[in-house]
């Protein structure tokens, strides 16, 4: 059993001189920001790594708009679909605000639980709102396809460099001391080159990470009619998905099984008309419980 | 006075000390569960400063309170990037980027699958585990975590079965 704790063993050496540089510096230091912003270092990270999209974008003047107003769960690996990213934040990172500069910062209020409903009180943070512009290519696409055995289905070659443009945020999370984060954005927005056939895409970039042709028709369908921000969950994860009926409406409730009990934690994402909701909490009463307490 | 002031006008010769003394070895304890080394490293800074605020953990016993801080904040962290992973699938639709060198080397499949154990098994389990791994003798153990030394041989042995349990109902094999 120690030989596989061995696979562990550091690659590398500590630099001893630099972190007692670190630690003099950090004497005085505040701690470090909490792990539900973990997403907005991986927009920094994302917006440093992106490859730069040397595309026919800045010549893609007409667009078509959809807006994604809703979360959705798909039991694929979406990792695999191909295409080039490029992230751009657009504002400042995120620092912890009051409630009044959250609103000021996101453009709306936040919806928070009713007091008691969670645990203590919660640290605002605003995340800037986020351009993502993925790049189609048609010879990655085909790679992509032929190494799923679905090189039969036929990718236009009008596709290539076509630019897909989606715009997020700003974003308000409220971080409570039990552990509860409430996550919300206003509904998104999509834009893919007038005329391209996004039903059509979205079929065949679900073929591209594995679903049947049937699935693929069927979920390129549901994403064209009504686009969801895609939140992908591999199928051996051992999560339960369940559809539930709140006090104030449907949601989708995402438990997990696996691992020690105490560490397992339940989602619930929750669309309205205005807002869409990430809920997540140590137990399935205390996330149904919040948002229930959500408008 | 401030804490801050208080804590800049003490004499930082202790904690040169023990930083000289362990920083190496509690950053590579650290570095076993966390792979970025950057982080690893960030972390055991934390570790040192932590004790330094800490007089209690000043003393006989300041090892030992070193390495179970080390394990503890590794494991903390190493959960918390297992709900970050979950709270960061809200963007990777939209994030897919190359993957980085970093990438290349936290996807060393064996790795991920320790770790994914260590995460998954009681926090005692794992601390008595990583402590022994890194050359602690029981002894050693007992002070770190507190125990009696007399029960540290049973104790390990029921981590690794249930270190073993987890890998096997998670990955199918031993």
């Amino acid at each position: 059993m120690f030989d596989r704790l061995a696979v562990l063993e550091p690659g590398w050496n500590p630099e001893v001189a630099r972190a007692h540089t670190v630690l003099q510096d950090r004497l005085v230091s505040r701690r470090p920001l909490s792990w539900i912003w973990a997403p907005v270092a991986v927009v920094a990270v994302c917006f440093v790594l992106a490859v730069i999209p040397q595309t026919r974008a800045a010549a893609q003047e007409a667009w078509a708009r959809w807006t994604m107003g809703r979360f959705d769960v798909i039991r694929v690996d979406l990792s695999k679909l191909p295409v080039q990213t490029h992230v751009t934040m657009n504002g400042p990172l995120p620092q912890r605000v009051s409630l009044e500069d959250a609103t000021k910062a996101a453009g709306f209020a936040p919806y928070l639980p009713e007091s008691g409903v969670a645990a203590g009180v919660p640290e605002l943070m605003v995340i800037a709102p986020v351009t993502v512009d993925q790049t189609v290519r048609v010879a990655d696409l085909q790679a992509a396809l032929r190494s799923v055995g679905a090189a039969d289905v036929q990718v236009p070659a009008s596709w290539d460099g076509a630019l897909l443009r989606t715009e997020i945020g700003p974003m308000v999370g409220a971080d409570y001391p039990d552990g509860t984060e409430v996550l919300q954005v206003r509904p998104i927005a999509f834009y893919a080159p007038a005329g391209f056939a996004l039903n059509t895409f979205a079929e065949v970039a679900f073929r591209a990470v594995g679903l049947s042709a049937r699935d693929a028709r069927a979920a390129g369908l549901a994403f064209a009619i009504h686009p969801a921000w895609l939140l992908d969950i591999a199928k051996d994860e051992p999560v339960e998905l369940q559809d539930l009926s709140l006090r104030n409406g449907k949601a989708l409730l995402i438990e997990e099984f696996g691992g020690e009990p105490a560490q397992r934690r339940t989602t619930i994402l929750r669309n309205t008309t205005d807002r869409m909701f990430v809920i997540a909490a140590k137990t399935r009463e205390i996330a149904v419980a919040v948002a229930e307490s959500l408008p | 006075m401030t804490v801050s002031s208080e804590i800049a006008s003490r004499d930082t010769g202790a904690l040169d000390r023990m930083f000289r003394t362990h920083y190496e070895r509690v950053a590579r304890v650290i570095g076993r569960v966390i792979h970025d080394q950057a982080r690893a490293e960030e972390l055991a800074v934390d570790v040192f400063l932590k004790w330094w605020r800490n007089p209690s953990a000043h003393g006989d016993h300041a090892e030992g309170w070193l390495y179970r801080t080390a394990v503890r904040q590794a494991l903390d962290e190493l959960r918390r990037q297992r709900r970050r992973e979950r709270v960061e699938w809200l963007l990777q639709y939209a994030l897919r980027t190359p993957p980085t060198p970093e990438h290349l080397y936290a996807a060393s499949e064996e790795q991920r699958r320790v770790r994914d154990v260590l995460a998954a098994v009681s926090h005692r389990h794992a601390e008595l585990l990583l402590l022994r791994h890194e050359g602690l003798s029981y002894q050693d153990i007992a002070v770190a975590l507190d125990l009696k030394a007399t029960y540290v041989g049973s104790l390990l042995s029921r981590a690794q079965d249930a270190f073993r349990k987890e890998y096997v109902k998670r990955h199918g094999t031993t």
